[in-house]
């Protein structure tokens, strides 16, 4: 390999060449983050949602005349919704599905150092688990013995999902044990452990998505307005929205203002994040075609210039493969110093960045990845020009370039 | 050595032909030294570079030291010229990155040669044109003079049969040009077969033989009695 030469030759061209390393270090070390952060995004990306989401469908209602009561409006609707063909089971929630944003911290001991742990706390009625088909683990369900309609009344049990019940009881049943709800509060008694269901994008975030806790609770208000989820006969829910809506417009003083299936609520949740992430890889692919014109165009610009001598390095007996060599190796010497020199921008900005989404986003895994592939790139950008300057002719050297 | 036979060049564009060589028989043979000289379009470049090797040719057959080169691929044609052909140009041509020793060191890197016996060769031509001394020089930190007598170091270092030199004086003054020449000619004492294209008549004349170009035909070939005399005195 004619490294030593190449080495002596870059000597020469050293403003050029550090131009490049830059432009390649910097590159690496923004697409490699880009990428970590994309991949960090999505990696709780569209997990299964544990409810049959085509079925269920969400109303959201406003109640804007105060003089009415929301107490009697729900159990007008609910009576309504239960009669309607198709419907299977109807409960109102203080929260949906995908879309639970309120999270909340509970704790195992009434200490003022206790350890939170995050959730969403879900009021609903007995019909909760079977309106989101979720399955009973452990313990009882709720049934209509244990629903609380006077807001001034408290709750004394809650069945938590299972992953609540991990996380808060790893070694043992949950069952009979006692959770706090908040700082101060009466402590609540453990009664059942139900399947997961996928909560909010908040939790999912934090890679909690299933953590949740359901109370036996309908106190309902104009400061505390109920959804609705309706589950449907399986594949009629589409059809049946306009039926559902038009029930609730059978009551005076109030508004929809949203209702929709489940799946649509799904999907909006994961868009944003898609979006984040499509935005990082759509700039790094941008950077990356930059940096590979870039070294194409540098090559070419240099092919240009060696006119002359590629030609006398061909009467002197190179072969068109000795020409592409030597292009290569060169690109290769300098793209093995871009890439070193990015992995350290890369580990220095990482570990900003990390600290920044309090995540570790570093992956040796991936990072060796995108090497190999920005490697390949460089070699990519720089064989077009290369397999040009092979093509020269040697007698270039006596007809002048 | 060089055996043409009714070699034949042109070139072609959308609309006209040119003939650049028409029907050239030629034979030189091993340790001549010929000079060939024309004015300027009559084919010498032509003629160098199919010599040379530079470029191929439409019709008639180019013996090189026996082997016919007609029909010859791209890397056969560069294994030969790296083996068998020295050049040397007007403008030198060193590879201006390059120090003297890596410059003199290229054509033997082509033929794969190890380090040690590239290292010894391109001494040993370096020392023949006397700059042992400059080894670790650029091209640009040495006189015209001493770049083509760099040129030279390079053309020789692989020992080929056959040196070709395209005006190898023609950037040079005439102190200059003289000392090229007299290196020329002692090479050529050593066996080495050389053609030297020149526009010089006086340089064409220190050849054993000179051979003139007009309008892409050897039209004139003679034995330059006066060479030995001019060597002589």
């Amino acid at each position: 390999m004619e490294i030593k030469p190449i080495l002596l030759a870059l000597k020469r061209s050293k403003f050029l060449a550090a131009l490049l390393v830059i432009q390649i270090a910097f590159t690496m070390a923004v697409v490699s983050n880009s990428v970590f952060i994309s991949v960090s995004t999505l990696k709780e990306w569209n997990l299964p949602s544990g409810i049959p989401h085509d079925d269920i469908i969400r109303v959201t209602p406003r109640f804007y005349d105060r003089s009415k009561s929301v107490t009697a409006a729900v159990n007008n609707d609910l009576k309504r919704l239960q009669e309607m063909p198709g419907v299977l089971s109807v409960t109102p929630t203080s929260g949906s599905p995908f879309a639970s944003e309120n999270v909340t911290e509970v704790y195992l001991t009434s200490e003022e150092e206790a350890q939170e742990y995050q959730t969403v706390i879900y009021d609903g009625t007995e019909h909760f688990l079977n309106t989101l088909q979720l399955e009973l683990l452990e313990g009882r369900a709720f049934t209509a013995a244990d629903m609380i309609y006077d807001s001034e009344e408290k709750n004394s049990e809650v069945m938590l999902s299972e992953d609540m019940a991990k996380k808060l009881f790893p070694d043992s049943t949950a069952i009979g044990k006692t959770v706090w709800l908040s700082k101060g509060s009466d402590p609540v008694q453990v009664v059942g452990v139900y399947g997961n269901f996928m909560t909010g994008e908040t939790l999912n975030y934090y890679g909690k998505s299933y953590q949740s806790i359901l109370r036996a609770r309908s106190t309902w208000s104009h400061e505390q307005e109920p959804q609705y989820l309706i589950r449907m006969e399986p594949g009629i829910a589409e059809s049946k929205l306009e039926d559902v809506a038009s029930v609730f417009y059978q009551e005076q003083g109030r508004y929809l203002s949203q209702y929709e299936r489940l799946k649509r609520v799904q999907k909006r949740m994961y868009d944003g994040r898609g979006s984040r992430a499509l935005t990082f890889l759509v700039i790094s692919a941008v950077l990356v075609f930059i940096t590979a014109f870039g070294i194409a165009g540098l090559t070419s610009f240099q092919v240009n210039q060696r006119r002359k001598q590629i030609g006398t390095r061909r009467a002197l007996g190179a072969r068109k493969s000795d020409i592409l060599k030597y292009f290569l190796t060169e690109n290769s010497i300098i793209s093995l110093v871009g890439l070193v020199l990015g992995l350290i921008v890369t580990l220095v900005m990482t570990f900003e960045l990390s600290n920044i989404e309090q995540e570790n986003l570093l992956d040796i895994g991936l990072f060796i990845g995108i090497a190999l592939l920005f490697w390949a790139i460089n070699i990519i950008a720089t064989l077009v020009p290369a397999m040009r300057a092979a093509n020269i002719s040697p007698a270039t050297v006596t007809r002048g370039a | 050595m060089l055996k043409m036979e009714n070699v034949s060049k042109i070139f072609r564009t959308e609309l006209i032909e040119t003939h650049a060589l028409r029907k050239v028989d030629l034979h030189i043979k091993a340790g001549e030294f010929v000079s060939v000289t024309g004015p300027s379009g009559s084919g010498k470049t032509t003629f160098l570079n199919i010599a040379g090797l530079l470029e191929t040719f439409e019709e008639g057959d180019y013996y090189l030291d026996g082997q016919n080169v007609k029909g010859l691929n791209d890397n056969q044609l560069s294994d030969l010229r790296n083996q068998k052909i020295g050049f040397i140009f007007q403008s030198f041509n060193l590879l201006a990155d390059l120090p003297l020793f890596q410059n003199v060191e290229v054509p033997l890197r082509y033929r794969g040669m190890s380090a040690k016996e590239r290292k010894q060769r391109v001494e040993h031509a370096l020392e023949t044109v006397g700059l042992a001394s400059r080894m670790q020089h650029l091209p640009t930190q040495l006189s015209g003079g001493q770049q083509q007598r760099v040129a030279i170091a390079r053309a020789i270092a692989g020992e080929p049969k056959f040196l070709l030199a395209d005006e190898p004086t023609g950037n040079l003054d005439s102190l200059m040009a003289q000392q090229v020449m007299d290196l020329l000619e002692k090479i050529n004492e050593q066996g080495t077969t050389i053609v030297m294209v020149t526009h010089d008549d006086q340089l064409a004349r220190r050849a054993h033989r000179n051979i003139q170009i007009f309008d892409g035909q050897v039209s004139d070939m003679e034995m330059n009695a006066t060479a030995e005399l001019v060597k002589s005195a």
